[in-house]
């Protein structure tokens, strides 16, 4: 049943228009070519922002071949930090140390700095991940046969990481291509991406019938680029967990690249100081942080109760039959990762409009939660299929041997996703406490944490949006640390 | 299962909740879109909520201005949207847009509280305004920038923090004021590159940084500096040949006795003696009888006041 209101809700913006926009006609892409220049710039931001973030990435894999296992983890945890912070912490911490150099980075470098900062982590992990066992066998046959290391790895290095990098480009690349936040809080006014564009032709132009094509452009844009994705992948590219690294087992230069990966760290908790030193003690602005943080905690209790029932819903389908289960699976994740990176504003914008038939603020928290599980839930669902797709695969096998009621298969269900179900939801429940773009279409500034973070941040107090963003930041580090020691524990299980 | 279980009970308590804020009819509510700077937490709307309740055991609905294509959708008329009785916060540009919506006339009221400088349509009557200006950081002893014409300020200085005329109300005073003054091309090509934030706010949040050195705004920016914040060290732009003003005005979509009693309790003296404190404009109310030396802001020079060419 949700799996089906949930597909109703992504049938919904493709009928919305022919009911509720006015004049809608394909001309007004003709008449606004304004839009052309725009969607060059991002795939330029798009195209910087990932070669910066590779370059940096894979010194930062360099780097750790100088690390003791033990280090290399903790190395790859503190490179995975900003993928969990929100973008409004890391731009509000920045904004501390540009301020302290009097300098100012915005526009188009603006936003590629912050992609990198943000991405260069996330592709030395990839590295790690998919490399580090390959690059450890070679530099084997290397001492057997005399050969050096650098001399093989530049002359027949592509033939073994082609397609990983290829993979890794494209996952990068798509990330910042959808970029939203970074650009709409660092692109200033002359700058826009075509999310940036979009949203402003919606908020400042009331231009819906505009916004609605170029969501639809930016949704086939990300198919045509996310099918390469999926192609290479579907090649089945090894990855793997570090276990042995430490190529180059140097004690000085592990220990220089160790304070370096704190050095990094401290780049978003130093300014923490400053804040202090300068907000003294607000009394005021604790209590706004705690109410507006429980305000914001009604859309993330919606949000959390979507997902459990989409991922609930999706693992007990067709329940009754091991076979039948797996096929009627089978066609709804198909359907779920075709709609996936679906344009935001191509879904955001009937649940908007309807919001305006509601009067009680209540309900635009409702709509807003649900918008979030809509555009969110794909998401996690993507990145996370294949471990849930094996989890159900185990339990439905042995409730259908023994012909389990509903209520049983539900509960067992719940026992073997619940392990899932935490870092997942979680992790989601970060984005959705920092989403300020899609949250300011629903609730004002005084009803929700990251909308009053912004329109801090909008008006530079970024103090006051650093310290709003910390507290959820905090708990993103700590969602982190969970997942790792969730994984650390199933791999102890597994063995 | 607790956890989830606890979720589903913040979500079935929000719910349950909401039934007590549920108005009992349409008319024990009234329903007013303002802008978001409107309803600022310490700002003048919880006031005028207090005392409209008090006088009429009526609530107020405030229904956030989010950008034009809320404002124009609640507007529509269509069938089952939340449309507001009262739309405040217009300015004469915005007419052109507002030509679809049906308002009403508002001619007694208008008699009654408006100056007559103000009448720009039937339909639309005045509650604040502000002389604007360019504002600068200085020392206490430097008050006052005084300049024979806008081309000279223009030409003179640099660093100006200036706003969207598409996005912004005060940008596009800003282009109406620049464009009848007959500026120079060189002038109005020096207008283009300063620095154009897309609303107030954010230009005088990188002018509160440091950024620029003259920022466009109200007049009424300088009271806040003094009372508020007790800050003097800011110096004020004194054009010889005028300022334009920026008024706001409120549109009414039905007529009935709740919008009434809302107009009068906006207009008064309780409301009205603490406007410019809680909402840093000055009120039309008594714009003729007003020494603004008592809110310790200078008297500028002020270019006539123009109707707008598109009438509603």
């Amino acid at each position: 049943m949700i799996i089906l209101a949930f597909l109703f809700l992504w049938i919904l913006p493709f009928v919305f228009p022919f009911f509720y926009i006015e004049n809608f006609s394909l001309n007004v892409l003709f008449e606004n070519s304004e839009w052309l220049p725009v969607l060059m710039k991002t795939h330029s931001q798009a195209m910087m922002s990932t070669l910066v973030s590779l370059f940096v990435g894979l010194v930062l894999f360099c780097m750790s071949f100088y690390l003791t296992q033990k280090q290399t983890r903790y190395f790859l945890v503190i490179m995975l930090v900003p993928q969990f912070l929100p973008s409004l912490f890391i731009v509000s911490s920045f904004m501390s140390w540009f301020e302290l150099m009097n300098v100012s980075i915005s526009g188009f470098f603006g936003v590629v700095f912050f992609h990198s900062f943000v991405n260069a982590g996330l592709v030395c992990f990839l590295l790690s991940i998919s490399f580090s066992e390959k690059i450890k066998a070679i530099f084997f046959g290397n001492r057997i046969y005399g050969l050096k290391d650098r001399s093989v790895l530049l002359k027949y290095g592509h033939k073994f990481f082609n397609k990983n990098m290829f993979f890794i480009f494209m996952s990068v690349y798509l990330l910042c291509f959808t970029s939203f936040s970074i650009p709409l809080l660092v692109g200033g006014s002359g700058f826009d991406t075509l999310e940036t564009f979009i949203y402003k032709k919606i908020l400042h132009y009331g231009r819906l019938d505009l916004a609605y094509f170029l969501s639809l452009i930016q949704w086939v844009q990300f198919l045509v680029l996310f099918s390469f994705v999926s192609k290479v992948k579907s090649e089945k590219i090894e990855f793997s967990f570090v276990k042995n690294i430490q190529f180059y087992p140097s004690s000085f230069w592990g220990r220089v690249f160790y304070v370096f990966t704190l050095g990094f760290l401290s780049l978003l908790v130093v300014p923490l100081l400053k804040v202090f030193n300068e907000l003294k003690v607000n009394y005021q602005l604790v209590i706004d942080i705690i109410s507006l943080t429980l305000k914001s905690l009604m859309p993330v209790a919606v949000f959390i109760v979507f997902n459990f029932l989409f991922f609930m819903g999706y693992s007990l389908l067709g329940s009754d039959s091991f076979v039948k289960g797996q096929k009627i699976r089978n066609q709804v994740a198909t359907v779920l990762n075709s709609f996936n990176g679906l344009g935001v504003f191509f879904v955001v914008l009937p649940m908007f409009y309807f919001s305006l038939f509601v009067e009680q603020k209540i309900f635009s928290t409702l709509i807003l939660g649900i918008v979030f599980g809509v555009v969110y839930s794909p998401i996690l669902f993507r990145f996370t299929q294949s471990i849930l797709d094996k989890k159900i695969e185990k339990w439905s096998l042995v409730s259908n041997i023994y012909k389990l009621s509903f209520m049983n298969r539900f509960v067992i269900s719940y026992k073997e996703l619940k392990t899932y179900f935490v870092p997942v939801i979680f992790v989601g429940s970060i984005w959705v406490l920092s989403d300020f773009g899609i949250a300011s279409l629903f609730v004002s500034s005084n009803e929700n944490l990251a909308v009053a973070a912004m329109s801090r941040l909008d008006r530079y107090q970024w103090q006051e949006a650093y310290l709003m963003m910390g507290f959820v930041s905090l708990l993103g580090v700590l969602g982190l640390l969970k997942i790792m020691e969730l994984n650390e524990y199933s791999e102890n299980r597994s063995t | 299962m607790k956890f989830f279980a606890l979720c589903f009970f913040i979500f079935g308590l929000s719910l349950g909740c909401s039934k007590k804020e549920k108005p009992s009819s349409d008319n024990k509510v009234l329903r007013v879109m303002v802008s978001k700077s409107f309803l600022a937490k310490d700002g003048i709307s919880k006031l005028l909520e207090d005392s409209y309740y008090k006088k009429t055991g009526i609530k107020i609905l405030w229904l956030e201005d989010r950008g034009i294509f809320s404002v124009l959708t609640r507007l529509s008329g269509k069938k089952g949207i939340v449309a507001p009785d009262i739309l405040m916060g217009i300015t004469p540009e915005q007419i052109e847009i507002l030509k679809k919506v049906a308002l009403q006339e508002v001619i007694t009221f208008k008699k009654k509280y408006e100056p007559e400088i103000f009448n720009v349509s039937s339909k639309l009557l005045a509650y604040n305004y502000a002389p604007v200006t360019f504002l600068k950081k200085a020392n206490e002893q430097v008050r006052v920038l005084k300049y024979k014409t806008l081309e000279e300020f223009i030409q003179k200085e640099d660093g100006l923090l200036l706003q969207n005329k598409e996005t912004s109300s005060l940008g596009s005073l800003f282009y109406d004021w620049a464009l009848n003054q007959n500026l120079s091309a060189a002038s109005l090509e020096k207008i283009k590159n300063q620095n154009i934030s897309p609303s107030w706010s954010k230009s005088y949040g990188l002018f509160s940084q440091g950024v620029g050195n003259f920022v466009f705004t109200d007049l009424t920016s300088l009271y806040y500096h003094h009372h508020v914040e007790k800050n003097h060290d800011y110096a004020y732009v004194s054009i010889e040949s005028g300022h334009p003003l920026h008024v706001e005005y409120m549109g009414f979509l039905n007529s009935s006795k709740k919008i009434d009693l809302f107009i009068e309790t906006l207009f008064s003296d309780k409301i009205q003696s603490v406007w410019l404190s809680k909402n840093y404009m000055l009120p039309t109310y008594d714009y003729e009888k007003k020494d603004l030396s008592e809110q310790s802001l200078p008297r500028l020079k002020l270019l006539p006041y123009k109707s707008p060419q598109n009438k509603l």
